[in-house]
């Protein structure tokens, strides 16, 4: 309740004003600027120490050259045999759908954990305490750990690989749930309440509704980032593509280990392509992530405005008018 | 719904039965640094159009958010319609908030949902557990929604964003969700605060046209002494935080003792009196 308090009225000005030629011309030392440039120095001491570890690692790589021109030799040309090409083909669908599913789990679990989490919503500092300590644990357990403990109990195959990847998730959706719920305006919040809605109503018409973007954003992108999960549960049984890297792996069948390596990125970039063209078609333009660095990166931009074209296309024409003037 | 208009002016001669009554209203903020309101009093009969006039700061914002308990005051007692606001919580407070609007200077809509969703919002004191999307309310609700929009002007908006309006067009479906509630006060926020002049004027007109038309009572906070003076039964002048104008609005009203309530205003429309002590020509070197 105390939320909807008016943070502050203006602060008084200062009692006496200082002369033009009193004010300093160099920003002064407050306690912040102190630690931000600690903090400055304290990463650049680390790089460079860093730098001094990683030299003395490197030496042992060029002296290995020999031996990994070996065995990128044997590795070229990628090759995937004819009679593995539908199992690769069946697992990479297996792959897609386990992301999708762990997705799924893991964001229905996320919306209620994030919300528990958010000082918007509940004002106890030990239930959202409780809720972040549960979120940073999920997050602080790699998935493949988790598939490890998984494939024990459900045995070699995707359900483990799905719980595995979804518990994941969460670490990363709550965290990002919660704080759309922290970043929400508490302008319209307060609106609602001042129609005399109860909590609930509050939550769902004032909180809620203005997460809605976030949290789509959210997990269209953490299908894309599950997908990747998807490709190396495998590897401990978690089933997906990471199954036939095993096998091949475990035969030393280097062309093929290349060759579906290969496969995997297409893969990648075709899911990551077809996120954004969802997101595109769900979010228009009020997609939180749109001009994101990290979409620039991850696409470029002839990526994006292939998406752009797909998604438009998908939505049904260009009718859509500006959304703000 | 709609009680006959009545145009005639609540002005000193015709006491109804008041529905605000404000005592030593007293706000401190930071611990007492700040001091928002200081010993506030005064009392709105039913039906009056008040409006509140005063710098920026001067306590006017701070005051009606105590009215609905969106603030809670340091000390001093607050009644609106025969509940004491300070006191009231929960469900107490909320059947308050259901017979008071409130129309926010920043709109407060959720701009991501159409207009006639954020109106439906109005109705939602009304009803039990929460909802999403229009289609969650009765048809009845979803038609009261829609005369609403209509009695604004904007009842072809009802399925548009909210955010892909102007500001004005905004601020009115805010007005809307108000008059959902058919409140029996509508505390108004410096509504136009954002809005240019001729916009203004067509938000205070909609707002106070309505109000009159379903005899709601009206406490307008305002900066446009003109607006104020065009619709108000009476003005409030705030200064820091006390009151230093109370006067009904009629033939008789002294321009010059509404200025005095911006009389900390230099003509270059800053604050002078913290900086009395340095001379103008100190700060030139």
């Amino acid at each position: 309740m105390s939320l909807l308090e008016e943070p502050s009225i203006d602060t008084p000005a200062p009692q006496a004003r200082p002369t033009a030629d009193q004010v300093p011309l160099s920003p002064p030392w407050t306690r912040r600027r102190i630690t931000l440039t600690l903090l400055a120095c304290g990463f650049l001491a680390g790089s460079i120490w860093g730098l001094r570890r990683v030299e003395m690692t490197l030496f042992p790589l060029i002296e290995g050259w020999p031996e990994t021109w070996d065995l990128l030799q044997r590795m070229w040309p990628p090759f995937i045999p004819a009679e593995d090409r539908s199992e690769v083909l069946q697992l990479l669908a297996d792959t897609f759908f386990m992301a999708f599913l762990a997705t799924v789990i893991g964001v229905a679990l996320s919306i209620p954990l994030g919300l528990l989490a958010s000082r918007n919503v509940v004002s106890n500092p030990i239930i959202r305490t409780a809720a972040m300590l549960f979120i940073a644990f999920a997050r602080a357990v790699p998935s493949l750990i988790l598939a490890l403990v998984f494939v024990r109990v459900f045995g070699i195959g995707p359900i483990a690989g799905i719980l595995a990847i979804g518990l994941h998730s969460i670490g990363f959706c709550g965290k990002l749930f919660s704080a759309a719920a922290d970043n929400i305006e508490l302008g319209p919040r307060d609106g609602v309440a001042s129609t005399g809605a109860s909590r609930g109503q509050e939550l769902l018409t004032g909180v809620w509704s203005q997460m809605v973007p976030s949290v789509i954003a959210t997990s269209l992108y953490r299908v894309e980032i599950n997908f990747r999960e998807g490709t190396l549960i495998g590897l401990v049984g978690g089933g997906g593509i990471g199954l036939y890297i095993r096998g091949v792996q475990g035969n030393l069948r280097y062309q093929e280990l290349l060759g579906v390596t290969v496969v995997i990125i297409v893969a990648v970039i075709v899911m990551e392509l077809l996120s954004q063209a969802a997101r595109r078609t769900i979010l228009g333009p009020t997609d939180p992530l749109a001009n994101s660095v990290r979409l620039r990166a991850a696409g470029g931009w002839h990526l994006r405005v292939l998406a752009h074209r797909v998604a438009v296309e998908a939505s049904g024409a260009s009718s859509y008018v500006g959304y703000r003037e | 719904m709609t009680s006959p208009p009545s145009s005639v002016p609540i002005a000193n001669g015709t006491r109804r039965p008041d529905v605000v009554s404000v005592r030593n209203l007293r706000k401190e903020f930071d611990g007492g640094d700040v001091v928002a309101l200081d010993g506030v009093s005064f009392d709105v009969p039913e039906g009056q159009l008040l409006v509140i006039i005063g710098l920026s700061g001067s306590g006017k914002s701070t005051l009606l958010r105590h009215l609905n308990g969106l603030t809670w005051p340091t000390d001093g007692q607050v009644n609106v319609l025969g509940t004491d606001v300070v006191r009231a919580k929960g469900k107490s407070l909320r059947s308050l908030r259901r017979d008071v609007g409130f129309v926010f200077q920043q709109f407060n809509i959720v701009g991501r949902l159409t207009c006639i969703e954020n109106v439906l919002t109005g109705a939602l004191g009304e009803l039990r557990g929460p909802r999403l999307g229009a289609r969650m309310y009765p048809k009845s609700l979803r038609r009261r929604a829609i005369e609403q929009l209509d009695r604004v002007g904007l009842a072809d908006r009802a399925w548009q964003r909210t955010d892909t309006l102007s500001g004005g067009q905004q601020q009115r479906v805010a007005i809307a969700r108000s008059l959902m509630q058919q409140p029996r006060i509508v505390l108004a926020d410096e509504p136009v605060a954002s809005l240019d002049p001729e916009i203004s004027g067509q938000v205070m007109d909609a707002l106070f046209q309505c109000c009159v038309e379903d005899n709601i009572t009206v406490l307008c906070s305002l900066h446009q002494v003109d607006l104020a003076i065009n619709w108000a039964h009476r003005l409030i002048g705030l200064r820091d935080g006390q009151v230093v104008l109370d006067t009904p609005v009629d033939g008789n009203l002294d321009t010059e003792d509404v200025m005095q309530v911006y009389r900390r205003l230099d003509p270059t429309g800053e604050k002078v009196d913290e900086y009395a002590e340095t001379p103008a020509h100190a700060l030139a070197g």
